[in-house]
């Protein structure tokens, strides 16, 4: 955990956050995605931390480390090797050279030394990662030595294998001279929080970007990405349980109205009441709406049930009705033909007629036993009543088997007469239209169960079965339809609630989550805001004092940089005032103090104590600055450079001259490029001098015809004698109070010779007639040097050029003196 | 000097050429000038690049000249805040004396 997020937790365990259910929270986000989703999951815990005392001695300086050199080769504007030495301590170092005179090189050659990155091409197009490489020299390799604060050397190397801008060794020779990795001497971090490099594109872009990349670089500078990482980590998990809930509860809503836009409720389909009653409320009944998905055959008296039961009435059976029916009727006729016969009265008649028979035959008595008459039992009684008591027998049988006959037609019939089953009597809540119907019928078509006689049974049967028939079919059918459009209604409701029953099992906990989420982001907020602050606060209070240096003429005062907000409201607020009014930085300010004001938001940063770079390197920062700014800018960057090593390239030579007018300590490098990408790395002093010193040097130059000497000496000179008299000038007048601008326009207007040593030596241009005696009084060799000036760049010197060029210095000199 | 790096004429050599791609132009136009019509050449470097338009019958290639002329006078000066200049823009000065010298010779001799 970083230090910072110590800092946090320490605080976390002060009463009263410490007990509060989402300090777990906390905990686990410091930890990391995984281990906050793995808590909020129930599938983790968090442990807490040791609380961790302040590392004491926090604000002391690391080891510092200084640039010593930079050496570049075959990358960018350098061809052939070409180093840059830089006295490492504290100082201010100027690189300065011409766009395109490979200056750019070094300072983009140390970062990509140091960093393997490089913010100026980041930015742009591919093109410029892909034209890293020099086109006139074949090996390529960058070196930058440093000089870290009581440990040693330490030298850093990239060595390119291939044409790919990565295709190269890094090499890192430490203190000891042993080879060690770039990520052991512990600068990754720190090259990127204290960043120590600055293209002048990088914070006039970062201004312009808006407040909330401002307040990127800015915060990531206070070394605050660790606390943004966190709230933002809490923010998005919030954002996306919240997601979830809402998905949650979209689903739910979308489920309800689905139930709510089935007709007629789907014929009373308890099924959707019960879902809907399920969802009605926040708090779902979830395991009511899981019973319901898969209560699909359990016991329950549903009315999905009730259909099916009906559904499983089988029909009537038509053929077998009709079949008893004619039994039926068969058994009635047989019994209308013995209509009036009794079988047991034949049956009693016949056994009488044979005892009597019996008895005559034994007495032959002819009066009769049963009524005394007399002469009645004879022969021919005997007979008839043999033959008599034949059909008496075949009649009693016939009898018999007709009412056998019929009374097994009957229980047969009966079969086909069972009453209605019980539950259609709870039928009528499924709604059928059949149903009174199938039932009225039902119960008369069983009534026929009471009837015993075949005749009236088979009317009942006959009479009753067709329609009885048809009743129950369309109840079955109705039954079916009833039940086939419920389960077509019911389908993709039940696939609704079964797709969206995952998302609500997430959603149910994650409403608590989202409460706790959200005090936990809230609470880091707070904390977050109060550890920006204080780490701010000195950055801010130098920020002001560099802009105030920077700032001289302008009329924009700044108040205060406050660093706001969170997340996507995170700004930086330049309290910036015009004259005392209130205004908006970006919209008052000039491009020119746009940049000072970077300026002052970067210096800061970069000379932080706890930054183990002791040098910043400033790419072109006097693009759009007027000369007072410049004036500024080399007051504030000598400021740092008190205590810090400034390592400035400049494309012109404002700041150069106005860091020597202002007599601070520099030195200053130029920076030229020659053909095939040959760079040329000089140390100069001041222009009058570098002059007088090329045109020394010329004259010394064996291998340059006379002819070339003669024409080019007086150039250097004039151009020495030049550059001393706009000095003298600009000395005097600004001491006097005037304006850059006004100096500035002065010298510009009277650029000749002539014009300007009238104003050197008379602060009035025009009394160019004075100049001749004047110079004589110094001595005749000045007005010789003065005549050669004037002609010189046109022609040949025919004198002796040593002598030309020890004059020139001497009126150099004597005009410096002058002052 | 703006070919072959050298270490005798480190550092300098820009200016160094400048002077000395001026004043071949400046002898150039003297010398086409005494050919062609004696007594311009003792005119303004000015006006002689202003007539030579109309001698040489090539406005453009006058006009570059001037600008070139204007440019390396300006870089023989001293300038506050200026550095000399780079390569690149005496490699195309020096291509347009080149062009001049060529024409103006072809003139006169």
């Amino acid at each position: 955990m970083s230090e910072i997020n110590h800092q946090i937790v320490n605080a976390l365990f002060e009463p009263p956050h410490a007990d509060q259910p989402w300090a777990l929270i906390v905990l686990a986000a410091l930890e990391g995605e995984a281990s906050l989703h793995a808590l909020l999951d129930g599938v983790g815990t968090v442990q807490r931390p040791v609380p961790v005392a302040p590392v004491a001695g926090n604000a002391t300086e690391p080891p510092g480390a200084y640039v010593a050199a930079i050496t570049v080769e075959g990358f960018r504007g350098v061809g052939p090797s070409a180093t840059l030495s830089i006295r490492p301590g504290p100082g201010l170092t100027l690189v300065v050279g011409r766009n395109g005179s490979g200056k750019s090189s070094f300072a983009e050659g140390l970062e990509y030394t140091l960093t393997g990155r490089n913010y100026r091409w980041e930015e742009r197009a591919k093109a410029w990662s892909k034209g890293w490489r020099n086109l006139h020299h074949d090996s390529a390799a960058l070196k930058a030595d440093l000089l870290v604060e009581g440990k040693g050397p330490v030298s850093v190397a990239r060595k390119w294998t291939g044409d790919e801008l990565d295709s190269h060794d890094v090499k890192c020779t430490g203190p000891a001279k042993q080879t060690q990795t770039l990520e052991s001497i512990g600068w990754d971090t720190a090259l990127s929080t204290f960043r120590p490099f600055l293209s002048y594109n990088e914070l006039g872009t970062l201004l312009e970007d808006g407040p909330s990349k401002l307040y990127d670089a800015l915060s990531g500078v206070l070394g605050l990405s660790d606390l943004v990482a966190v709230q933002t980590l809490l923010a998005a998990t919030k954002k996306s349980r919240q997601a979830l809930c809402d998905e949650a509860k979209d689903g739910a809503a979308e489920i309800v109205s689905l139930i709510d836009a089935v007709p007629d409720n789907g014929g009373n389909d308890d099924r959707l009441d019960r879902a809907r009653t399920a969802l009605r409320t926040s708090a779902w009944n979830l395991a009511a709406l899981t019973q319901l998905l898969q209560n699909e055959n359990t016991v329950d008296v549903s009315q999905l049930e009730m259909l099916r039961r009906i559904e499983s009435i089988p029909p009537a059976d038509v053929t077998g009705v009709s079949a008893v029916v004619a039994r039926l009727k068969s058994a009635a006729k047989a019994l209308g033909k013995l209509a009036g016969s009794d079988a047991e009265r034949s049956r009693q008649r016949a056994d009488l007629l044979e005892q009597a028979l019996s008895f005559h035959e034994s007495h032959h008595d002819q009066t009769c036993p049963v009524c005394n008459t007399t002469n009645v039992l004879g022969e021919q009684w005997a007979a008839s009543s043999r033959d008599a008591i034949a059909t008496l027998r075949k009649e009693a049988a016939a009898c018999e088997s007709a009412t056998a006959g019929a009374r097994s037609s009957v229980r047969e019939a009966q079969r086909f007469l069972s009453p209605p089953p019980p539950f259609l009597a709870q039928a009528h809540t499924v709604g059928l239209a059949g149903l009174k119907n199938a039932r009225t019928l039902w119960i008369d078509w069983a009534a026929g169960r009471d009837i015993d006689t075949p005749a009236e049974l088979a009317a009942h049967l006959e009479g009753r079965v067709l329609e009885f028939a048809e009743a129950v079919q369309t109840l079955v059918e109705q039954a079916a339809a009833e039940r086939g459009r419920r389960e077509d209604t019911w389908r993709p409701i039940a696939a609704a609630i079964q797709a969206w029953l995952p998302t609500a099992r997430q959603a149910v906990p994650a409403k608590d989550q989202v409460k706790q989420l959200k005090a936990a982001e809230d609470w880091w907020k707070d904390a977050a805001a109060t550890i920006r602050d204080e780490r701010f606060a000195p950055i801010a209070e130098r920020a002001r004092a560099v802009w105030n240096q920077l700032r001289l003429q302008s009329n924009v005062d700044l108040g205060g940089v406050v660093l706001e907000g969170t997340a996507g409201r995170r700004r930086v607020v330049l309290q910036v005032t015009v004259d005392g009014t209130p205004a908006e930085a970006l919209g008052v300010m000039s491009q020119g103090e746009l940049h000072s004001l970077a300026l002052s938001l970067f210096l800061p940063r970069a000379t932080l104590p706890e930054s183990p770079f002791r040098f910043i390197c400033i790419d072109d920062p006097v693009q759009s600055m007027d000369p007072t700014r410049v004036e500024g800018l080399a007051r504030a960057l000598a400021d740092a450079a008190k205590t810090r090593q400034v390592i400035v390239f400049t494309h012109d030579d404002r700041l150069p001259q106005a860091v020597r007018r202002l007599g601070l300590q520099a030195n200053v490098h130029s920076v030229t490029r020659r053909a095939r990408s040959v760079v040329e790395v000089r140390e100069v002093v001041d222009p009058m001098t570098t002059l007088i010193d090329d045109a020394r040097a010329v004259t010394l130059t064996e291998d340059l015809p006379t002819d070339v000497a003669a024409r080019v000496v007086p150039g250097f000179c004039r151009a020495a004698v030049e550059a001393a008299c706009m000095e003298v000038v600009r000395r005097r007048r600004l001491t006097s109070g005037e304006t850059h601008d006004a100096v500035e326009e002065l010298l510009a207007t009277n650029a000749r010779t002539h014009p300007l040593m009238a104003l050197a030596l008379f602060d009035d241009e025009k009394r160019t007639s004075e100049v001749m005696p004047k110079l004589l009084k110094v001595g005749s060799w000045a007005v010789d040097v003065f005549k050669i000036c004037k002609a010189g760049a046109h022609e040949r010197h025919e004198g002796d050029l040593k002598l030309l060029v020890d004059y020139s210095a001497r009126l150099v000199k004597h005009l410096a003196a002058s002052h | 000097m703006l070919d072959r790096a050298s270490k005798d004429t480190r550092g300098m050599w820009p200016r160094a050429a400048v002077l000395l791609a001026r004043q071949s132009l400046e002898v150039g136009l003297k010398t086409y000038w005494s050919a062609k019509a004696r007594g311009v050449e003792e005119c303004s470097a000015r006006a002689q690049l202003l007539c030579l338009g109309a001698y040489i019958a090539d406005d453009e290639l006058a006009g570059q000249a001037s600008q070139a002329w204007g440019a390396l006078s300006r870089a023989a000066h001293f300038h506050p805040y200026e550095l000399p200049p780079t390569r690149e823009e005496l490699v195309g000065w020096c291509d347009t004396i080149a062009k001049v010298l060529e024409k103006t010779e072809s003139k006169w001799r």
